[in-house]
């Protein structure tokens, strides 16, 4: 049975109609480690199927140590939401489930786009900026 | 981050309440913000981070 109901897929579909260019879902589970971990994997597989232009691949957080290493997953569930050609360096850890499964589906519009929507000023001033910042925002499925 | 899964990340940032933000690693605040701030934050986190002399 899918995990995204059928009118729920409908909706998605019109947002990805929104979607400019290609988008690259790339999910890490493990399936013995971390049984939940499946579940985003198919439901990003899922995903993966809504529009052409979006891609879904699944690796194994054990087994698939390059991938792991060279996109900097710490740890499972996790999705890295890549542009074709790009990564912006979005994450997304944990079940993406209540309103963070609107977060990801925002996360993917914006790395279709590739716009942030931050003003120049922000931009330019970040485009300055000494060394790389890590940001982590923690949030609830409520 | 989908915190409830994390009890770790919860503890060792002592998230208690969301959306709580972390940048770099001591840089934090709870809830939304305007832009000008976050920017300021992540500035400071950039500036910080180099105080390790």
């Amino acid at each position: 049975m899918a995990l995204i109901a059928e009118d729920v897929a409908a909706q998605l579909k019109d947002e990805f109609a929104k979607l400019v260019n290609p988008v690259r879902l790339a999910v890490f589970s493990q399936a013995l480690a971390d049984p939940e971990s499946e579940q985003v994997k198919r439901l990003v597989e899922e995903l993966g199927g809504l529009d052409p232009r979006l891609t879904a691949q699944s690796y194994n957080f054990v087994l698939d140590i390059e991938k792991v290493e060279q996109l900097r997953i710490a740890r499972i569930p996790a999705i890295a939401i890549l542009g074709a050609e790009k990564d912006y360096g979005i994450r997304m850890y944990g079940l993406p489930s209540g309103y963070e499964f609107g977060t990801l589906v925002d996360a993917i519009l914006d790395v279709s786009r590739g716009e942030s929507g931050l003003s120049e000023e922000t931009r330019q001033a970040l485009g300055a900026l000494a060394r790389p910042v890590h940001i982590q925002v923690f949030s609830t499925p409520t | 981050m989908e915190v409830t899964g994390f009890p770790d990340l919860a503890q060792r940032y002592r998230v208690q309440a969301v959306p709580k933000t972390v940048v770099g690693e001591t840089v934090q605040f709870v809830g939304a913000g305007p832009e000008a701030m976050l920017l300021k934050h992540v500035q400071q986190a950039a500036e910080g981070a180099g105080l390790a002399v």
